[in-house]
């Protein structure tokens, strides 16, 4: 029964009995019983108003000790700023850096997608099972397929591309996609003008049409609607603009502009009908009340009926995946773990606020006596400590949100630029709210220690003094308790860290194979209008080299379809010759394929290791030849020569079939990134045949970015509307790769290195203020003859004999959640041994520096001044 | 004079003053209450109950369970020393005022 209902309850006793003895009276005056009950009552008036009147004291009564608490909370912050900054600065630290983080998780994690019922929107993946790749992109045909299932309303399909635009302005190369009709039909996205795309748009003839985005619009056309309706000139053919996309709309991957896909169309046919060939990615949207699991389920079905057909798909699934998944895919682990993380740090700068309150609440313990004698209960006592503390919290949190301000724009500012949704990171009345919340929580939890200390001041003082000396080993228990804890949090968290360091120094010591100092890399395309024959557009490929190679400050220049792949490189199926046929199921082996100048391998470094380089007899018309990577060899040709084997493409049945001859095999490198594995490769020159789009890579003597002027000028030299794309350094673009790694670890350091500082600020605290209370047993132990190093030694121990069990519940935790990192780790053991020691060497040496200034006090301590004392 | 209300604040005097003789439940108060003032003012439960309460909260007084005369139920008040302390001090008040009152009055 709560304190409030038992008053409630005696109220009405005690109007009951007012009532009867009024009753009684008039009784005895004279009066019939009933007479006398009704005249009493009269009298009485109405009971509720009674009670409505004590209620209203109440009430008053809880408010104006609220607010008396409050404001005598505030003057006595005031009166003792020293304490107030610390405490104010732990609190602002632990909630600014919470607040900051929770910013990220809402912006990139909770807030929901900007597609209408963006819940029922999924990515279908090819689940890769032969090249062990569970997000893998799709063929056509597939596509085709899983387009009848009938759990799903409507199925697109995508690939991202970029495209020049000439006229209107300087020639530019904007990132763009091939969508196939029902793309925006899958979103639900109507055009801010113009009309949506649609089926007739995949008809040959139809086809040459653009949607643009709205910042595309805005900047390259003025935002002017007569554009819709117009033709402009992308990758030199005309396209008629039908419409433009509302403002932000920009899936996938930041478009500027759609292309249909004509299946039809010229150029489209070995794209749309090769059953092996994986380049599309497709979005489904979810019929209404159709589950996830449904939808996995009927296309598995499908994809089994497709492998009895196509054995090359034998094996293969489907891996249905909510869109939000995809997107922010890689990072949520990252942001999770940092959320955990800060939440650690949090909990210790509670605790060392609880510290520094228990040993404020220990100086007070005279006006807890004197207050508690002039009538205070304990509870009052407590409630009102719990009071001041929430009042602390309260001040600490508006810091803390202030903190958190500026720590979310720090944090959008160092955050890794593929950060899925990064831009809607904000404080928002959301993050406010949290900050809010965090701030209670964090006032009540660090708020009850020093509650029950004061409480039990008011007791002991009932008790008198007798108890005092009980009631300080008491406090002295419960703040050696916080150091412990305090130590095992700031532990795991170094573990965490540690792990995270050095997986990131496991990354950078990978070789790439392939030099990425000092190489800058641009792609050109070399459009059909201006280069109508492959000649053209070797001949404009070679011009470029020759003057790049002459420039000085270049060492050597190279040009290759791509360097770096994507995590989805572009595989496609090979019949290698006197390998069993991919009819007969199992050994259906893909490569990914690109074009490199025969310079490739010198320019950048990647040894040559069995066989000849290409030569300049390897021209058009010349046998083609390809050279292939080690892992090639080791996958499909084991322990056998490589050199003088062919394969092809197309139909090895068919007597035109193209055969390529490999003349060379050179070492693997990691064009994929540091973490993913090296896939089976296939190299073919240049020479031979000439894509339009390349990457040109050149080695430059010094810094690689100075040579960008003058490689501009070098190209348009060549040819005026040629625009410059991916203008980047090699070097940049792969850490880009593992930049998001890289924000977690600076992050996850961070609250570490805070950790360990806000540890060590407790644990100096704690053991000062158990020196101060042994000043005067150190006194006799010196004025007895103990030496410099058995005092020392004192202080040390009574230290470590918190910090230890602290280190050893820290490990403890730390091998239960490291785990939780594993998607992180590259290189490393969650258990790693050697990191684990190092953190524990590490967080008690800081432990120790923190014992040395107050072990170096109790030294001095002269031993008649110790008595003299109290 | 006929019974009136209380002048505003002399309530907690009187209740304080009528607890001084013994401990009382609330009817004993409000008699108490009217008996040393020849019945010149009547304490009604709305203003009583609320005032116990101000007072037990503030400790100047306490309560107990008891059994009345005619051995009912009841809820006895009682005064704390820090009470009596308060009565002394509000009887000292009272007396300036009333005195200065009464000066007031008889220049007239």
């Amino acid at each position: 029964m709560s304190g409030r209902e038992r008053q409630e309850r005696e109220l009405d006793a005690e109007l009951s009995a007012w009532v009867e003895q009024l009753t009684d009276e008039k009784v005895r005056a004279g009066l019939s019983p009933e007479e006398a009950r009704r005249l009493a009552l009269a009298e009485t008036g109405g009971f509720e108003q009674v009670k409505e009147r004590v209620r209203d004291e109440r009430r008053g009564a809880v408010l104006e000790t609220a607010g008396r608490d409050a404001a005598y909370a505030l003057r006595s912050l005031r009166r003792n700023p020293g304490f107030a900054i610390v405490a104010v600065l732990t609190l602002a630290l632990g909630i600014g850096a919470t607040t900051a983080i929770f910013s990220a998780v809402h912006a990139v994690l909770l807030r929901p997608l900007p597609y209408p019922d963006a819940d029922r929107l999924a990515v279908l993946w090819l689940n890769n099972t032969r090249e062990q790749i569970e997000r893998d992109v799709t063929s056509y045909p597939n596509f085709v397929d899983w387009r009848d299932a009938a759990s799903l309303e409507a199925v697109a399909g995508y690939s991202g591309t970029t495209g020049d635009f000439t006229g209107d302005g300087d020639a530019e190369q904007y990132a763009g996609a091939w969508v196939t009709s029902d793309f925006f039909r899958v979103l639900r996205i109507d055009p801010h003008a113009g009309t949506r795309l649609g089926e007739e748009h995949a008809r040959v003839g139809n086809d040459q049409v653009v949607v643009l985005s709205h910042g595309l619009w805005t900047r390259r056309f003025g935002a002017d609607p007569g554009v819709v309706g117009r033709t402009i000139r992308i990758q030199g053919a005309g396209r008629e603009v039908i419409g433009v996309m509302p403002r932000g709309f920009a899936y996938p991957d930041g478009a500027e502009f759609w292309l249909p896909i004509a299946p039809e169309a010229e150029g489209w046919e070995q794209a749309t009908t090769a059953r092996g060939s994986l380049w599309l990615s497709v979005i489904a949207r979810l019929r209404s009340g159709a589950s996830l699991e449904q939808a996995s389920a009927e296309l598995a079905g499908i994809m089994a009926g497709i492998a009895d057909e196509y054995p090359q798909m034998a094996g293969n699934g489907v891996f249905v995946e909510p869109l939000r998944d995809t997107i922010i895919g890689d990072v949520r682990p990252g942001l999770l773990i940092l959320l955990g993380a800060v939440a650690f740090v949090l909990l210790i700068a509670c605790v060392n606020v609880a510290n520094l309150l228990l040993a404020r609440g220990a100086s007070r313990r005279r006006e807890m006596a004197v207050r508690s004698a002039l009538g205070a209960s304990g509870r009052r006592l407590a409630t009102q400590a719990l009071v001041e503390s929430l009042v602390l919290s309260v001040v600490g949190g508006v810091a803390g949100l202030l903190a958190g301000i500026a720590g979310t724009a720090l944090l959008v500012a160092v955050s890794p630029a593929d950060l899925p949704r990064v831009d809607g990171v904000r404080v928002d009345t959301a993050v406010v709210g949290f900050a809010l919340l965090v701030t209670l929580v964090t006032g009540l939890l660090f708020g009850i220690a020093p509650a029950l200390q004061a409480r039990a001041a008011g007791i002991a003082s009932t008790l008198r003094e007798g108890d005092r000396g009980a009631s300080s080993g008491k406090l002295a228990r419960t703040r050696r308790l916080l150091v412990t804890a305090e130590v095992a949090l700031a532990l795991m968290l170094l573990v965490g860290a540690g792990l995270l360091v050095r997986s990131f120094a496991a990354l950078q010591a990978v070789q790439p194979g392939f030099q990425t100092e000092r190489v800058l890399s641009f792609r050109v395309n070399a459009g059909q209008t201006r280069y109508p024959q492959p000649a053209h557009v070797q001949q404009f490929q070679q011009d470029l080299l020759e003057r790049l190679n002459a420039q000085t400050g270049v060492e050597a220049a190279t040009a290759a379809t791509t360097l770096l792949l994507s995590r989805l490189p572009n595989m496609s199926p090979i019949n290698l010759e006197g390998a069993p046929q991919a009819a007969e199921g199992e050994l259906v082996i893909s490569v990914t394929s690109d074009f490199v100048h025969p310079t490739f391998f010198e320019t950048l470094r990647i040894p040559l290791l069995l066989g000849r380089g290409f030569e300049s007899g390897d021209v058009a018309g010349a046998p083609p030849v390809v050279i292939v990577n080690e892992t090639f060899v080791r996958r499909f040709l084991p322990g056998e020569d490589p050199i003088g084997r062919r394969f092809t493409r197309g139909n090895p049945e068919n007597p035109d079939a193209v055969w390529q001859t490999i003349v060379g095999v050179v070492a693997d490198s990691r064009r994929s990134g540091l973490v993913d594995p090296v896939r089976p490769e296939a190299y073919r020159p240049t020479t031979q045949v000439a894509p339009r789009s390349m990457e040109f890579l050149v080695r430059t003597a010094g810094p690689p970015l100075a040579a960008v002027p003058t490689v501009r000028a070098l190209v348009r030299g060549l040819d005026p509307d040629m625009p410059l794309a991916q203008v980047r350094t090699i070097e940049g673009a792969l850490a880009e790769a593992v930049a998001t790694r890289r924000f977690v670890m600076i992050l996850l350091g961070a609250f570490a290195a805070l950790a360990v500082l806000l540890a060590a600020i407790g644990i100096y605290g704690v053991l000062a203020y158990l020196v101060g209370q042994r000043t005067r047993e150190i006194g006799i132990r010196i004025a007895l003859g103990a030496s410099r190093g058995e005092v020392l030694g004192l202080v040390f121990r009574q230290s470590l004999r918190h910090v230890l069990p602290g280190v050893a519940i820290g490990a403890a935790g730390a091998l239960a959640v490291t785990r939780l990192l594993r998607s992180q780790l590259y290189g490393v053991q969650p258990t790693d041994p050697a990191t684990f020691i190092g953190v524990t060497v590490l967080l008690v040496g800081v432990a120790l520096l923190a014992t040395w200034i107050p072990a170096r006090r109790a030294v001095q301590v002269s031993p008649l001044e110790a008595l003299r004392e109290e | 004079m006929a019974p009136s209300n209380l002048v505003p604040g002399t309530l907690d005097l009187l209740v304080l003053k009528a607890l001084s003789l013994g401990e009382l439940h609330g009817l004993g108060i409000a008699r108490r209450v009217e008996q040393i003032t020849m019945g010149a003012f009547r304490v009604k439960p709305g203003s009583l109950f609320p005032a116990l309460y101000r007072m037990e909260r503030a400790g100047w007084v306490t309560s107990a369970q008891g059994k009345s005369e005619n051995r009912r139920d009841a809820k006895y008040y009682a005064l704390t020393a820090k009470g009596r302390r308060q009565l002394a001090f509000e009887q000292e008040e009272w007396s300036g005022i009333l005195a200065a009152l009464a000066l007031a009055l008889r220049t007239t």
